[in-house]
């Protein structure tokens, strides 16, 4: 993989209870992972995240998801290699575009970062409120621990590459 | 005589949930609905008791895409009602913001919402298969216009820098001139734009609207100016209320805005251009007459040109006031509360949009209006609909919705704005 600008994106909305999963991810991540990682939480629109990977070498995307599974759940999705499913990463908004509609479009036009990976993080409760469901804290707390291991391991690999 | 009924549940590539209903019996359309059921949001309630300075602030979160715009309404009423006026570097810094908002809403709706319905494709998915390098210039018209409003507001969604009396910090002059280099990008792409839109079809369809838009001696409209029509009116702003009201109807969660004497009225930008033209800067007028536009232009379906028209307008603008730009001493002018009552208006990318503030003297709301574009253009979309419709109706039912659906984009609704519900009668038996 070639070296280029590593970005985390947190989607969400925090006034929408478990929604506010990925951006509360987000800014966990921002104060452990490296200086020259960017990391993003004021990203609710997919067209917004299609300027942010423009150029962007390795991108992780932390989002809430429905799929019926047990909340706080996590999956991780390649989402070069196979297409997200819409039906777990709807928007709850009617007004903005959701990841995967983003990444269709930014395929579309040749605009998709080296690597994109998405982690769901299965919510319980998106009704109007500040504050995450338990199980759905868990899930946060999960997550960063795996993003923050992965960017560790994906920075020897850059390491091990350049020399 | 058979009758028949068109019905689309969900428009789509609108901002917001609306729906449109038609009833045609023979060859005649009896009626056309636009069905707004958003919930309604009752902002104009909960203002009540807030403080003037909270205004802003709260009012932003009415529109995600059109925030400046409640903003500078907001603070231009509360301003009126406390007797300041911000003038200078700050009133140029205001016009900056609200730049960045027209460009990033009309690159929006030019390329991602409208542009498909020309074009022939469902949605701009399809489009951007074919025309990658238009939606790729349209994403960097929308960053360039949203990187203007975070520069100046601190963030794009809901901006948090914009206060009653100016700002809580001013940019420098360095900070402004890095917009300089993509806003001249921006601006040729406007110009490239306006090109592009003046080769699509459009129907033949014209109406003799009244235009409703601000007007200033001095410039193309953004926060100042008075209320004027194409049919006479002319009006200071803080006499909208003797001149329109809202009215309430069933099938919409969104009350309705009329003129007393004269009924439905039209604002947007081809009501800011009819009534504006000769305020436009050159390179927006020879665009415009270039692409086969009149001073005027009475065909909703040309809105598509008329919003790239005004593009060039906010791009041409944006590089007008930051080479002029001299950091201003203070942020913002101080604003003393006073009993009172004050209106606004300013120009959304949508239309003119009216607010109007009753506060005590410790700066508490104890009334609030708030009238939309979009409110106020429901009257006009659904009697374009009925006309637009009743030329068309030998058409295949589906090209016919299709076409009633492009008819609405024409207006960019913004539906979620529209729902103002003042009162909530609960009748109980």
């Amino acid at each position: 993989m070639r070296k280029g600008q590593t970005v985390i994106v947190g989607i969400g909305n925090e006034y929408r209870r478990d929604d506010a999963a990925g951006l509360i991810a987000a800014r966990r991540l921002r104060t452990v992972v490296a200086s020259d990682v960017h990391v993003h939480d004021g990203i609710a629109d997919g067209l917004d995240l299609i300027n942010l990977w423009d150029g962007a070498g390795y991108v992780i995307v932390i989002d809430s998801m429905l799929s019926g599974a047990k909340p706080g759940t996590i999956r991780r999705f390649d989402a070069l290699a196979t297409p997200l499913p819409a039906e777990i990463f709807r928007s709850i908004s009617t007004h903005l575009v959701n990841i995967p509609d983003a990444v269709s479009l930014a395929q579309a036009i040749g605009k998709l970062p080296q690597s994109l990976t998405v982690y769901g993080i299965e919510s319980a409760d998106m009704r109007y409120g500040i504050g995450l469901t338990p199980a759905v804290q868990d899930g946060v707390d999960a997550v960063t621990g795996t993003i923050n291991y992965e960017l560790r391991n994906l920075a020897k690999m850059l390491n091990l590459s350049d020399n | 005589m058979k009758s028949k009924s068109i019905k689309v549940d969900f428009l789509a590539r609108v901002e917001g949930e609306g729906g449109l209903h038609l009833k045609i019996k023979g060859n005649r359309v009896t009626e056309a609905r636009l069905n707004i059921f958003e919930p309604p949001r009752f902002f104009e309630a909960f203002l009540r008791g807030r403080n003037f300075t909270e205004v802003p602030d709260i009012t932003a979160r009415i529109c995600g895409i059109c925030p400046i715009a409640y903003q500078m309404s907001s603070c231009h009423a509360l301003e009126q009602a406390c007797g300041v006026t911000v003038d200078g570097q700050l009133r140029e810094l205001r016009r900056l913001i609200y730049c960045g908002e027209w460009i990033e809403s009309h690159a929006l709706h030019i390329y991602f919402l409208h542009a498909p319905d020309f074009l022939g494709y469902q949605d701009v998915l399809e489009m951007a298969k074919d025309h990658g390098e238009l939606v790729t210039k349209a994403l960097r018209l929308k960053k360039i216009g949203n990187e203007l409003m975070t520069l100046l507001g601190g963030r794009e969604i809901h901006p948090i820098n914009v206060r009653v009396g100016g700002f809580y910090k001013v940019p420098t002059k360095a900070e402004l001139k890095r917009m300089i280099e993509p806003l001249e990008w921006a601006l040729e792409a406007s110009l490239e734009t306006v090109k592009l839109t003046s080769t699509l079809s459009f129907p033949e369809f014209e109406r003799n609207y009244e235009f409703v838009a601000l007007r200033h001696p001095d410039e193309y409209p953004l926060c100042e100016g008075r209320i004027v029509s194409n049919k006479g009116l002319d009006i200071a702003i803080e006499e909208y209320p003797r001149h329109f009201e809202e009215q309430h109807v069933a099938h919409s969660t969104s009350l309705h805005s009329v003129l007393k004497e004269r009924g439905e009225y039209f604002v947007g930008p081809l009501a800011r251009y009819s009534l504006n033209f000769d305020k436009l800067p050159k390179p927006a007028q020879e665009a415009a007459l270039t692409a086969g536009l009149g001073k005027t232009c009475t065909n909703p379906f040309k809105s598509i040109i008329v919003r790239a028209v005004e593009l060039v307008f906010a791009c041409h603008e944006a590089l007008r006031i930051i080479n002029a730009y001299t950091m201003p001493s203070h942020p913002a002018v101080t604003v003393t509360p006073k009993v009172g009552t004050g209106h606004g208006c300013s120009e959304a990318p949508r239309g003119s949009l009216y607010h109007r503030y009753t506060i005590t003297d410790d700066g508490s709301i104890t009334a609030a209006t708030i009238i939309p574009p979009t409110s106020q253009n429901q009257k006009v979309i659904e009697r374009d609909l009925k006309e637009f419709a009743a030329t068309r109706l030998d058409l295949p039912e589906e090209k016919l919705t299709w076409e009633c659906e492009q008819a609405i984009r024409n207006y960019d609704p913004c539906i979620s704005c529209s729902c103002h519900f003042l009162k909530l009668k609960i009748d109980r038996e």
